[in-house]
């Protein structure tokens, strides 16, 4: 009888004490799977496209300076339960890419609960724009990089081989994927500088 | 609890290397980033030699007198036992005080930083109190589960990086200083406690051979090796971007599309804390001269509570008890000093 006592004891406290006060419920959190990195009259936005069940796309546009400053900002402000840890694809514009990619990648190679293999690329203009109204778009443009990495193997696609790129000795120079909307989706390759 | 049948060596075996892999798990890896390739592989190859000759002594009384060194002591000297038990017991309180620090801290900068520390400290402690109570024996044989574990959350996670590796990133070269060499030295001479746990725990055990331990340490060493430099060659810099490389490995394991298996560490971490800590709570009974005795493990177990408690208010406590110079120093007197202090003493009269 004791040894029951004390079995239904620990699971009681193993229950209330690991953590669980903090937990959220999944209808209730917000998971981002997805980010894009856009220019809106003149300012650098970060938009966060959250899982939901509804037809159209659920997002929060945040204007900020880094990745780390939309996080805070968007968690703070406008989605209080935000969660990154399922984020896949990391889409920034081409043009602000000099400004934000390098030190975006850094926070996110930083953050334990960031994926590694998280998907990072670029992509023009309008893509940005399309992305509010075609919530299936993600998933095309996800299906559109693996297809360009089983034809390129030299193609850095994910999180973790941009940072290497980045931040080691070895490459000045190296190849990412590029998302061009000109008529329909492509995917390209593009070479980008380290030392930038 | 604990009867006085014995079970075999390998099983103790097996559990004092389940103990080294919580160190290596637990381990955030500091290594200073100038130290190269083969620098770090001599300082590896150092430890590990030195942790082999940290089990001397205790294989010495082994062999000798088929005991272990705590009884042998309680045996030879009745009257200065009680200054012998008290080290013993203060070691072991901060041993598991260095694994419980380094848990909790993985604890909350991996999984969840807003979890009550203390609570998730208290019901390991609790776990940990109810399987030292039920013996050496049964601790043994739940680490036969966690081997079979172990060995599949491994092979998931090495076999899931294969496709990742890139050594051409890696400079082969020799690059290190005398302070470097110190310090990784002392790093990898961690896994040198478990000398102390068998110095203690070894008269349980039957059919023991000294290939036992020279199996165990290799195996060890191998798996220190590949998580500190496996991780290197699949993730480049990333490796150095954050702490606790082998989650990091984890979170990159992938097979197609299937990909993070860090849950899958973060159990393997637990069990393998588990048992470290009964396992030194047990050695802490075993110390005080009793197999097993509940109140005994209370006592100890709420003094490593509170010093827990002080360790996570006091900066300076915390990087008191989670100085890896510090253990191995305590190690190195509770595995080799004392033992081979007796050794001249008794050795003549363990012959005979």
């Amino acid at each position: 009888m004791p040894k029951k006592i004390i079995l239904i004891l620990l699971c009681v406290l193993s229950i209330l004490f690991s953590g669980c006060s903090s937990s959220k419920q999944v209808d209730k959190a917000s998971i981002a799977e997805t980010v894009t990195v856009g220019e809106k009259d003149g300012r650098i936005c970060y938009t966060f496209y959250l899982l939901s069940s509804s037809d159209t796309p659920v997002f929060t546009s945040v204007f900020a300076d880094s990745f780390e400053q939309a996080c805070t900002k968007a968690k703070s402000e406008y989605i209080p339960n935000l969660s990154l840890s399922k984020l896949e694809l990391f889409i920034t514009e081409e043009k602000i890419m000099d400004k934000t990619l390098k030190s975006d990648i850094k926070y996110i190679s930083e953050k334990p609960y960031f994926s590694p293999l998280m998907y990072v690329t670029l992509c023009d203009d309008s893509l940005v724009e399309k992305f509010v109204n075609d919530k299936k778009l993600p998933e095309q443009v996800e299906e559109h990089i693996v297809l360009i990495k089983n034809k390129n193997k030299d193609i850095s696609l994910n999180c973790l081989s941009i940072f290497n790129n980045f931040f080691s000795d070895f490459n000045k120079e190296f190849s990412v994927s590029y998302i061009n909307s000109d008529r329909e989706i492509k995917a390209e390759s593009i070479k980008i500088n380290a030392e930038k | 609890m604990q009867t006085k049948i014995k079970f075999p060596s390998k099983r103790l075996l097996l559990l004092i290397f389940l103990a080294s892999v919580s160190v290596i798990l637990l381990e955030s890896f500091d290594l200073p980033k100038d130290t190269s390739f083969l620098f770090n592989l001599l300082t590896l190859l150092c430890g590990f030699s030195l942790t082999a000759l940290f089990f001397i002594p205790s294989v010495i009384f082994k062999r000798r007198t088929d005991l272990d060194f705590m009884s042998l002591a309680h045996m030879k000297t009745p009257n200065a036992i009680v200054f012998v038990s008290a080290f013993y017991c203060l070691y072991f309180v901060y041993t598991a005080e260095y694994f419980l620090i380094k848990y909790c801290d993985m604890f909350s900068k991996k999984l969840n930083s807003e979890a009550n520390i203390f609570a998730v400290d208290l019901v390991l402690l609790a776990v940990c109190v109810y399987a030292a109570y039920k013996g050496t024996n049964a601790i043994a044989r739940c680490s036969i589960f966690v081997f079979v574990f172990s060995f599949i959350v491994l092979l998931i996670i090495f076999t899931g990086n294969i496709s990742n590796i890139e050594i051409n990133n890696t400079a082969f070269s020799f690059n290190g200083t005398k302070s470097d060499f110190i310090n990784n030295t002392s790093f990898f001479l961690t896994p040198a406690f478990t000398a102390v746990i068998f110095a203690v725990l070894s008269g349980y055990t039957k059919n023991f051979r000294s290939r036992q331990i020279v199996f165990s340490l290799i195996v060890t060493a191998i798996i220190f090796a590949l998580i500190l430099f496996f991780t290197v060659f699949v993730l480049g810099e990333y490796a150095f971007a954050q702490d606790y490389r082998c989650f990091l490995l984890s979170k990159t394991t992938h097979f197609g599309d299937v990909g993070g298996f860090d849950s899958l560490y973060l159990s393997l971490s637990v069990l393998t804390v588990f048992l470290a800590i009964s396992i030194i709570l047990t050695c802490i009974c075993k110390s005080t001269g009793k197999s097993s005795s509940l109140p005994t493990i209370l006592v100890f177990a709420t003094i490593i509570f509170v010093l827990f408690i002080c360790a996570y208010h006091f900066n300076a406590v915390k990087e008191l008890l989670s100085n890896h110079y510090l253990l191995n120093i305590f190690t190195f007197i509770s595995a080799v000093v004392i033992p081979v202090i007796y050794l001249f003493a008794f050795g003549r009269r363990l012959n005979a």
